[in-house]
Order: C-alpha cells, then sequence, then structure tokens
C-alpha cells in the first residue's frame, strides 16, 4: 500500500516535470546544440565551401593484451636487467631496436613502448618513453623500477664518488614520458568522449539538485507537506522525491541520446550525400567500441547511484530554506563541490602519471567514486576490485543516507526545533523576563562586533596581500619614468602608501560601527589635568616596555624563533637621506599612526561599551594578528594590552601613538643612523633617562598604593573593585565576540598567510 | 474513539504542550479553545502524526496513531496547504492518491462535494486563481475527500466570510448526523459555542477545562443574578455575605455568587425592596473562557 503511495508522488512529479513548457523549450534548445555540436565540421565546410578536411576520426582505446617495449640501449646497461625483470610478468616482450626515433604516431600500435635508455653526465641515467596512448602504470612502474636498480648498481661500481654524487644517483630514474597521440592536434578527439561525458554528468547533476530543491520548498512554502506527511512517513517521502526526480533525469538523459543518434545520423548521411571526406563528422561506427560502451554504461551507472545521494543531501538542505530565492542558492554548496572534484580528477589522474594508493582510496568514496573510477578506467588505471568497492560502498552509503537524512529534513521542512536535553528550571519563566531576552539580544550584538572586527582583519590582511604584490610588480615600471628618485625609494616610497592605504580602508570599516560618543566641552584645567594624567601614563608605560621587550627577547631566543627585526624589514640596503627618511617614515611613523588608529581606535573604539577587559583582549588579540609574524606574536599582545590599558586610561590616542613610535623607532634607530654615532648616543641617553625616571615612579606609585592598603577599609575597597565573579560574568557574557566565525578564519588566515610568505621568501 | 494520554512536546527548550489528555468519542464534536500560540495545532499535528510526541500517546479506537492510521483521517491543516500552480482537480487526484484512492473514486467524490459547496465551476481552476475563503472550501474537500471516520479541522473558519461560516457549520452538523467524529480549533468563541458539545480549553500547552459545555454552562450561569430596582444599602450588605456584588449602572447589580444554593435566599432578602428586574444570567463560552485563561480575549 505504501508503494503505491510513493508510485503516486513519482508519477505525479514526473508528469508534471515533463508536462511543463520548460521542459520542451530545454529539449528544442538541446536538440539543436547537440546537431550542431556534431555537424559543427560539416556546418564549418558548408559555410567556407572549401573541402579541407579535418581528420576527426575517433582514438578508440583498447585495453592491450599483450605488451611490446621497443628498447634503444646504445650504452648496453639496461637490456639484461629488463629482460630479467619483465620474465615474471606476463604478456610482456622486449625488443632491441637500433633507432626508436623512427616510430612516428602513424606506424606504431598502441601496445608498443618505445624506450630509450643511455648514459648522461648528470644524472648518470636517463631515459624516454614513448607511448602512442596511456599504457596501464604497471608497465610504467616496471620500467621505472629497473632503471633505479640500475642507478643503485652504479653506486657499487664507482667507489670514489662524493657524496653529492650518491645523493643524485639515489635520487631515483628520470623518465621522461612522450605519448605521441597527446600531441598532436586531433587526437584531441581521445578525451572528446570524456568531456562530453562530464559535460552531461554536470548537466543531469545541475537539472536534478535544481529541480529537487524547487519541488522541496515549493510544498514546503505551500505546506502541502503539512497534508502529505500524515499519509506516508518522512523516508517515503525523501525517497519518493528523490527518486521521481532521477527518474526525470534519466528521461531527459535518455532524450538526449536521441538527440546525439540523430545527430550522427544526420552527419553521415550529411557527409555521404555531400561526398565531404569521410572523416569530417563524428560517424556512428566511430564511436562504438568495448570500452566505449563499458565506459558510458559505468558512468551512466554511478551518475545515477551518486544523483541519488546527492539528491538526498539536497533534499535536506532545500527543507531548509524558506524561500525560493533560497532554494536556488543551497544548490550553489552541491554544485561547488562537483566542480572541485571534477577539477581534482583532472589534476590528479592523467595517464602521465603513476597512481599512488591515496588516489586509489580517494576514488571509491562516494559522490568522488563518479568522477575517478571513469576517468581512471579510460586511461586503464582502474582495477576490477577497486571498481566494485567503489560501487558496493556507494550502494550501502544510499540507505545510510536516507536514514541519516530523515530527522534533520522533518524538522527542517516543519520548521521544528527539536526537543533539547537541556533542562532549565522553571525555563518558562526565565524566557519570559525582559532580562533574558535582553541578553540575548547584547549577546547577538557581541557577535556581530566579532564579525565586523573579523571582516576588517581580514579585509586589512588581503589588502596587504594585493598591494604588497601590486608594488612589486609596479615599482620598475614607474621607476623606469621618473629617474630622479631611485627604485629603492620609490618602492619604499609605494610601500608607505600602501601601508597607510591598507589600514586605513579596514579602520573605515570599523569606524562606520563605533558608538558615537558625546562631546564634552573640556574647560582650561581639564585639559591640563588630562595631557598631565597622559605624561603620567607615557613616562610609566616606557620602563613596561622595556621589561616586556627584554623578556620576550631572551623567550624567544630560548625558543629558537630569533627573527631580528632589523632584518624582516630589510634595512641592509638604504642610501642616501631620502631613504632613511623614507625608512623611518616606514617603520616608525605611519604604524604609530595607523595601527593605533585600527587598533585602538577602531577595535577598542567598537568594544568598549562590551566591558574594558574584552577590548583591551581583543585588541590585542587582533593586534598580534596583524603582524603576521609569530616571533612577534608575543611580543605584540602583551604591548597590546599595555596600549590598551593606556588609551582607555586616558581616553586619548596620541599617548599610545607616541609609545608605538618611540617603541617601533628605537628598534630601528640603531640601524638607521649607524653614521650619526652622536644622535644614536643622545637618543639612547634619552631612553635610559625615560626609563630611570619611570622605574622611579612606578616603584614609588607600588610603594603608596601597599601603603594605603595598611587600613582596612582601603582593602575592602579593593576587593570590591576586583570582584572576580562579577569580571567572570562580564567576560562569559561578551565571549560571544569570539563566537562569530570570522574572527577564527581571520586567525587561521594570518597564520598561513605568513607561513605561506615564509616559505615563498625561503624559496626565492 | 480517540483518546489522548498524557502529551508532551517540547520545541527546543520550550514546553509547547504539557501533559495534556483528553478522549473524544464517536459522533461528537469536540471543540478546541485556546489563545494563539497556546499548543492547539502542536497537538493535532501530533494526532496527524506529522510530529512525534516526546512523551504520551494517542490511541485511535485502542491502535497507537501511525502514518496508516492517520491516513484514514481527514484533516485540515491550519495554514493553506494548497500548491499554486495545480488545478483543483489535480490537487485532489494528488492528495487522493496519497490516500490510496481509485481515480474513479477521487473524481466522483471532489465532484459530489463541490456540488455540495456550490463550486462545480472551479474544478479546473488553478489555486492561484481563489480567493482566501474558496481555498478554505478547497481544503475541506480535500479533508472529506477520503470519507473519514474522523475530521480535524484546524481553524476551519479563518478567512471566510459569515454567509460561508453558516454554511460550513451546517455542513459540519450535516456530518456529526451522519455520525462522523469531529474535532476542530477555533478561537472564535460563538461558533464553538453553536456546534460543539464538549470543549477542551488549553491555555500555554496545558488543559485548564476539559468538559461537556452545558454543563459547565449551567455551573457558571446558575451562579451570576442580574437585579434592577431600588435596594437599600442594609440588603446589599447581607446580600454580598453570599457573593460579591458589583453595581453595572444605577440601581443595576450583578451578584457573583460563590453557590448557587442562595439564590433563593437572596430572593427572600429582597421582597421589601423595590424589584424591577430578577434574572439569572446565561453567560457565554466567552465569558467562561475568559474567566478560566484570565486575560482578555480578542479574536
Amino acid at each position: 500500500m505504501k508503494n503505491s503511495k510513493i508510485g503516486a508522488i513519482i508519477k505525479n512529479d514526473v508528469e508534471r516535470s515533463i508536462k511543463n513548457k520548460w521542459f520542451v523549450i530545454l529539449n528544442v534548445c538541446m536538440l539543436l546544440f547537440t546537431v550542431i555540436g556534431l555537424n559543427f565540421n560539416i556546418i564549418k565546410n558548408l559555410l567556407k565551401n572549401n573541402n579541407i578536411s579535418v581528420a576527426s576520426e575517433m582514438t578508440i582505446y583498447s585495453v592491450a593484451s599483450e605488451m611490446t617495449i621497443y628498447l634503444e640501449d646504445k650504452d648496453n646497461i639496461a637490456y639484461e636487467k629488463l629482460a630479467k625483470k619483465i620474465e615474471n610478468t606476463e604478456n610482456v616482450k622486449l625488443e632491441l631496436k637500433d633507432n626508436i626515433k623512427e616510430y612516428k604516431n602513424s606506424n606504431i600500435d598502441s601496445n608498443v613502448i618505445l624506450l630509450k635508455v643511455e648514459k648522461d653526465k648528470k644524472e648518470y641515467v636517463k631515459a624516454e618513453l614513448i607511448t602512442k596512448e596511456a599504457v596501464s602504470t604497471k608497465y610504467i612502474d616496471v620500467i621505472e623500477e629497473t632503471l633505479s636498480s640500475i642507478k643503485d648498481s652504479m653506486i657499487s661500481e664507482n667507489k670514489n664518488l662524493t657524496e653529492d654524487e650518491i645523493n643524485q644517483i639515489k635520487a631515483g630514474a628520470s623518465v621522461e614520458r612522450i605519448m605521441l597521440a597527446e600531441n598532436i592536434d586531433n587526437s584531441g578527439k581521445t578525451s572528446l568522449l570524456q568531456i562530453i561525458s562530464n559535460y552531461i554528468i554536470f548537466f543531469v547533476l545541475l537539472l536534478c539538485l535544481n529541480k529537487i530543491a524547487n519541488t522541496i520548498s515549493q510544498e514546503k512554502m505551500s505546506k502541502s507537506i503539512e497534508y502529505i506527511l500524515t499519509s506516508i512517513t518522512t523516508k517515503e517521502y525523501i525517497i519518493s522525491k528523490v527518486l521521481s526526480m532521477s527518474i526525470i533525469v534519466v528521461i531527459q538523459f535518455i532524450f538526449e541520446i536521441a538527440y546525439l543518434v540523430i545527430a550522427i545520423m544526420l552527419s553521415t548521411i550529411l557527409s555521404l550525400n555531400m561526398q565531404l571526406p569521410a572523416d569530417s563528422g563524428v560517424t556512428l561506427g566511430s564511436v562504438i567500441s568495448i570500452k566505449n560502451v563499458i565506459y558510458v554504461a559505468m558512468t551512466f551507472a554511478f551518475l545515477c547511484l551518486t544523483t541519488f545521494l546527492q539528491g538526498v543531501i539536497q533534499s535536506v538542505m532545500s527543507a531548509k530554506t524558506t524561500n525560493i530565492q533560497e532554494a536556488g542558492n543551497a544548490t550553489i554548496l552541491l554544485v561547488m563541490i562537483n566542480l572541485i572534484l571534477y577539477t581534482l580528477v583532472l589534476a590528479l589522474v592523467s595517464p602521465l602519471k603513476t597512481t599512488n594508493v591515496i588516489t586509489y582510496i580517494i576514488s571509491v568514496i562516494p559522490i568522488i567514486s563518479m568522477y575517478f573510477i571513469p576517468a581512471m578506467y579510460l586511461i586503464g588505471q582502474a582495477n576490477i576490485l577497486q571498481i566494485i568497492v567503489a560501487f558496493v560502498i556507494l550502494i550501502a552509503s544510499i540507505p545510510i543516507s536516507v536514514i541519516v537524512a530523515q530527522k534533520p529534513f522533518k524538522n527542517a521542512i516543519l520548521d521544528f526545533s527539536p526537543k533539547k536535553d537541556k533542562k532549565i528550571e522553571g525555563i518558562e519563566k526565565i524566557l519570559s523576563t525582559r532580562e533574558y531576552q535582553e541578553r540575548i539580544i547584547e549577546r547577538k550584538q557581541s557577535s556581530k562586533k566579532g564579525l565586523i572586527i573579523g571582516m576588517a582583519v581580514i579585509l586589512l590582511l588581503v589588502l596587504q596581500v594585493i598591494t604588497g604584490l601590486l608594488v612589486n610588480v609596479l615599482a620598475d615600471p614607474i621607476a623606469s619614468k621618473i629617474t630622479f628618485i631611485s627604485r629603492d625609494n620609490i618602492y619604499l616610497i609605494l610601500m608607505c602608501i600602501v601601508f597607510a592605504i591598507s589600514i586605513y580602508l579596514p579602520y573605515l570599516l570599523l569606524k562606520a560601527y563605533i558608538p558615537k560618543e558625546e562631546k564634552i566641552n573640556e574647560t582650561k584645567e581639564d585639559k591640563k589635568a588630562s595631557i598631565l594624567k597622559c605624561i603620567k601614563y607615557i613616562v610609566l608605560s616606557i620602563p613596561i616596555i622595556s621589561v616586556i621587550q627584554m623578556v620576550c627577547t631572551f623567550a624567544i631566543e630560548k625558543m629558537g624563533l630569533g627573527v631580528n627585526v632589523t632584518d624582516t624589514l630589510g634595512l641592509f640596503n638604504y642610501n642616501g637621506k631620502l631613504s632613511v627618511v623614507l625608512m623611518f617614515l616606514q617603520v616608525a611613523i605611519l604604524p604609530a599612526i595607523f595601527e593605533e588608529l585600527f587598533i585602538r581606535k577602531g577595535v577598542i573604539g567598537i568594544l568598549k561599551d562590551r566591558g574594558a577587559i574584552l577590548a583591551v583582549f581583543v585588541s590585542s588579540i587582533v593586534f598580534a594578528t596583524i603582524h603576521m609574524n609569530t616571533s612577534q606574536f608575543i611580543f605584540a599582545f602583551l604591548i597590546g594590552i599595555l596600549f590598551g590599558i593606556v588609551r582607555i586610561k586616558t581616553g586619548k590616542m596620541y599617548p599610545t601613538m607616541i609609545l608605538h613610535f618611540l617603541n617601533n623607532g628605537f628598534a630601528v634607530v640603531n640601524a638607521l643612523f649607524y653614521d650619526y654615532t652622536i644622535f644614536i648616543d643622545i637618543f639612547t641617553y634619552i631612553i635610559i633617562g625615560i626609563n630611570a625616571v619611570g622605574f622611579c615612579i612606578l616603584i614609588y606609585m607600588l610603594y603608596s598604593k601597599i601603603m594605603e592598603l595598611k587600613d582596612k577599609e582601603s582593602i575592602q575597597r579593593l576587593k570590591e573593585k576586583l570582584d572576580y565573579r562579577k569580571i567572570k560574568l562580564n567576560i562569559v557574557e561578551n565571549m560571544y565576540v569570539f563566537k562569530d566565525f570570522t574572527f577564527a578564519v581571520t586567525v587561521i588566515l594570518s597564520v598561513t598567510l605568513f607561513i605561506a610568505l615564509d616559505k615563498i621568501l625561503t624559496l626565492m | 474513539m480517540l483518546e489522548v494520554k498524557n502529551l508532551v512536546k517540547y520545541f527546543g527548550i520550550k514546553k509547547v504542550v504539557d501533559n495534556v489528555s483528553f478522549k473524544l468519542d464517536e459522533g461528537k464534536i469536540l471543540g478546541v479553545l485556546g489563545k494563539n500560540g497556546a499548543g492547539k495545532s502542536t497537538i493535532f499535528r501530533m494526532i496527524l502524526n506529522i510530529l512525534e510526541p516526546d512523551d504520551g500517546e494517542i490511541l485511535y479506537n485502542g491502535e497507537k496513531i501511525d502514518s496508516n492510521i492517520s491516513d484514514k483521517i481527514g484533516y485540515l491543516p491550519e495554514v493553506g496547504s494548497l500548491i499554486d500552480s495545480y488545478t483543483v482537480f489535480e490537487q485532489c487526484m494528488y492528495y487522493g492518491k496519497m490516500k490510496s484512492m481509485k481515480t474513479e473514486d477521487i473524481k466522483n467524490n471532489m465532484f459530489d462535494l463541490l456540488e455540495r459547496f456550490g463550486i462545480t465551476e472551479y474544478a479546473n481552476m488553478k489555486i492561484k486563481e481563489l480567493s482566501k475563503g474558496n481555498k478554505q472550501k478547497i481544503q475541506f474537500i480535500i479533508a472529506l475527500l477520503h470519507n473519514p471516520d474522523l475530521l480535524v479541522l484546524d481553524e476551519p473558519f479563518s478567512g471566510l466570510d459569515p454567509v460561508s461560516v453558516e454554511y460550513f457549520k451546517k455542513i459540519i452538523l450535516e456530518l456529526k448526523e451522519q455520525g462522523k467524529t469531529i474535532m476542530f480549533s477555533s478561537h472564535i468563541m460563538s461558533q464553538v459555542e453553536m456546534l460543539c458539545e464538549d470543549v477542551v480549553i488549553i491555555d500555554k500547552g496545558k488543559i485548564i477545562l476539559n468538559c461537556n459545555l452545558n454543563d459547565i454552562k449551567q455551573e457558571y450561569s446558575s451562579k451570576t443574578l442580574d437585579i434592577t430596582g431600588e435596594i437599600s444599602d442594609s440588603t446589599l450588605r447581607q446580600i454580598s455575605i453570599f457573593g460579591r456584588v458589583e453595581e453595572k449602572e444605577k440601581n443595576r447589580y450583578i451578584i457573583n455568587l460563590a453557590n448557587k444554593e442562595r439564590i433563593n435566599d437572596i430572593f427572600r432578602l429582597l421582597y421589601t425592596s423595590n424589584i424591577t428586574k430578577f434574572s439569572v444570567l446565561n453567560v457565554s463560552l466567552n465569558d467562561i473562557f475568559l474567566d478560566k485563561v484570565g486575560t482578555n480575549y480578542e479574536e
């Protein structure tokens, strides 16, 4: 009885989609495209009105039962070993030839491997392997193994080899592979079948997924699902929907084959009637061969099963949509996955490559197998066991997927959130309190702030990378136009501009979200007091920075991460006053202005209302992240915390800017002004002086604080201030800033970028 | 015929149906009342096996409900369940086939019902061309299409004009005479009042009243007196011992008694006063509902 219902749904769906004007329009288009596409040469000939024949014979693959290796071995190093090796391998013959170069695509069979082995000064053994088409890797493996063993024996023969030479020999034999059929233009038709079938796969999948997405979201939106689910279970519903869509696609597929046959017939008739060269069109006979038939059948079987599997996944995703537009978007994910898989096949499966174990393992995974198995079969790299395993796994995955899909599908299509086990006492009451709902809104806002900061940092990183590349590309052309400034200086100027832009644009993004603060009219006394406060904080911070710097330098050296800052900045090639100024601008002034603007004004400004602790913490993470440098990470993080505190306490921008400037400036001033020792001396003395004064004040303040704590009242006050439960609650509530995934992406991106840049630099 | 036992359902962490139990006997009409979001539709969806209960069970003729049984129930969902691009006939075919009906039966039943509603001309019109009220009629027809013994109607009167409402009521009463069991939800009290014998009032997922409509009316009405006339203060003070006195207008009093046996006592107390009207109030379901749910109830 149930089966009849599934049948009813399928019948209804199939009828409705075929009795549809869009189906007719689509098919007319497909017929036209197929006919025109396959008769393109004839049409071209007709239009050109000349009889240039275009060779278009389909190359037919055959699984060679017997393989012959023609060996050219002038130095006489390989024959014996190879002959010994293939003794054990069935159906392989070895023949010695004088000159294999005389064989061309036209006069060798597809079951012949041409192998030329000679001695080479650099690589010791050099081999060239020529085949007409792809051959099974099993033969290639045998040859490569033999060559390697030849090389190995060379070590034992020559005893006075240097270490480098031994390494060179041990590296394995280099085999240059040439495939004659691949090199000739028209033989591109060998992959025609594959290309067509891949197009069909895509077309079928796209059509199928799209149809499933549409029909399910339609049933959801019209709420007819409510009615249907009273009669059948979710499992039956999913099966019937996916099946009906698959049947529609199969019908479409059959139609397409009919169009192909029509087109090929037409092509045959036209080429006969018009007495064109026989091979100017694709003729029926040229397509049919056992291998092609197996290929098509296998592709079809994999396509059907995989479509079903993807259909189930698609149906769950579509059930989550709320309108037709979203239903369309929901197909993008699977289509993207399919595209990626297709690209992966192009990259991994090639007759020129030996297939490794990983490829074999990947190839049996459902969905992936649809792309890998037929492609590998076509070039003779698939074995029967692999095909069977892939099939079995694919078939087994279908019922599993349906069972797994049931529940999420039902919940999604009824817009119903299932019971959560989390039991909270009096949840009804909590839910209906205003505080609770307000807290949820607050959390969402926190998470939104995380998103904005994350986006800004991603923007910053991307801008830095892109503009950095642009500068590298543009520096030379610009330098050739402007002659009065040296190339290096132009590079520096560009870097400065780019640095400013790449931080200022993300800052603008942040700025749009900084809550507006009311301007307070300050009296003269207030201003004076605030300036004094700022000076106090600057003086106090300098010794702390020194301590952090010392500790970090020590720690980093211990960890073996020692990177000299001046080295990374590339301070080795500067000459002339202009470049010194530019360097100073780039290293000390611009970061002090723009990084402070971005971090201390932007990030802290956005997060200030979430609590000062969180704002300082997040801003230091971001500050450390944008340095894109693992060794600087800890230092930047600690400095970030200090600067954050200064920013919050003073409420002004310039103290941290000055501190940042002093910190960066000190790092480069030695390297920059090595000619002016007096300047360096003065600078150093000033720094030492400030440090000393700062330390004194710091110690005095600590001392007075401790003194203050002597009476009980002030201890109580301090305790209240540091009430950890309050702080904890505040932090936990605001942790939702980190909930947003862009934040995680930001950190991952910056780390990978750094590693990648590092790798590229070392390679260069 | 239908028995609901200790039904519990959660949406996320929220309990939307809380230990609901009631019984529906064959040939009766049950009205389910409740505010928006009280959990009426969720209970209906569970009866129709669209949602599985987290706890408790639903028995139909003593059998636990599953998709085979829910198949035999006629269902009118609260939200429109019709597909716009279908014609009325195609829609009936689709849903009729879901109920394992034969094509001929679907066609005959559909035309019979269309004729009964007087909308035969809509048979080949597309759903999207119909008005909201007519869509509701088509939904009703679909619920009746497979001639079910139990009808579950979720807000059957929403979107209908007064004439159609009367028509629906007439048909529902006809169905009752045919021996069908009907269960429906509504928030328009007057409609429920005229149709139902039994009512279930649900608030925040819990049943707060489950009884025969006449009984509860009897109980409520005999407790409220409406008296018009000049009553002296001392008499009023004496009356107020029996119940709460409320002066609606000048010389018009509404008296809520704690016990209905006190009516005679009050009548006797008033014999010296100049009374123009003495009546026992007939309460509406609306009043009972307001009294039970305790909030101002609006449509």
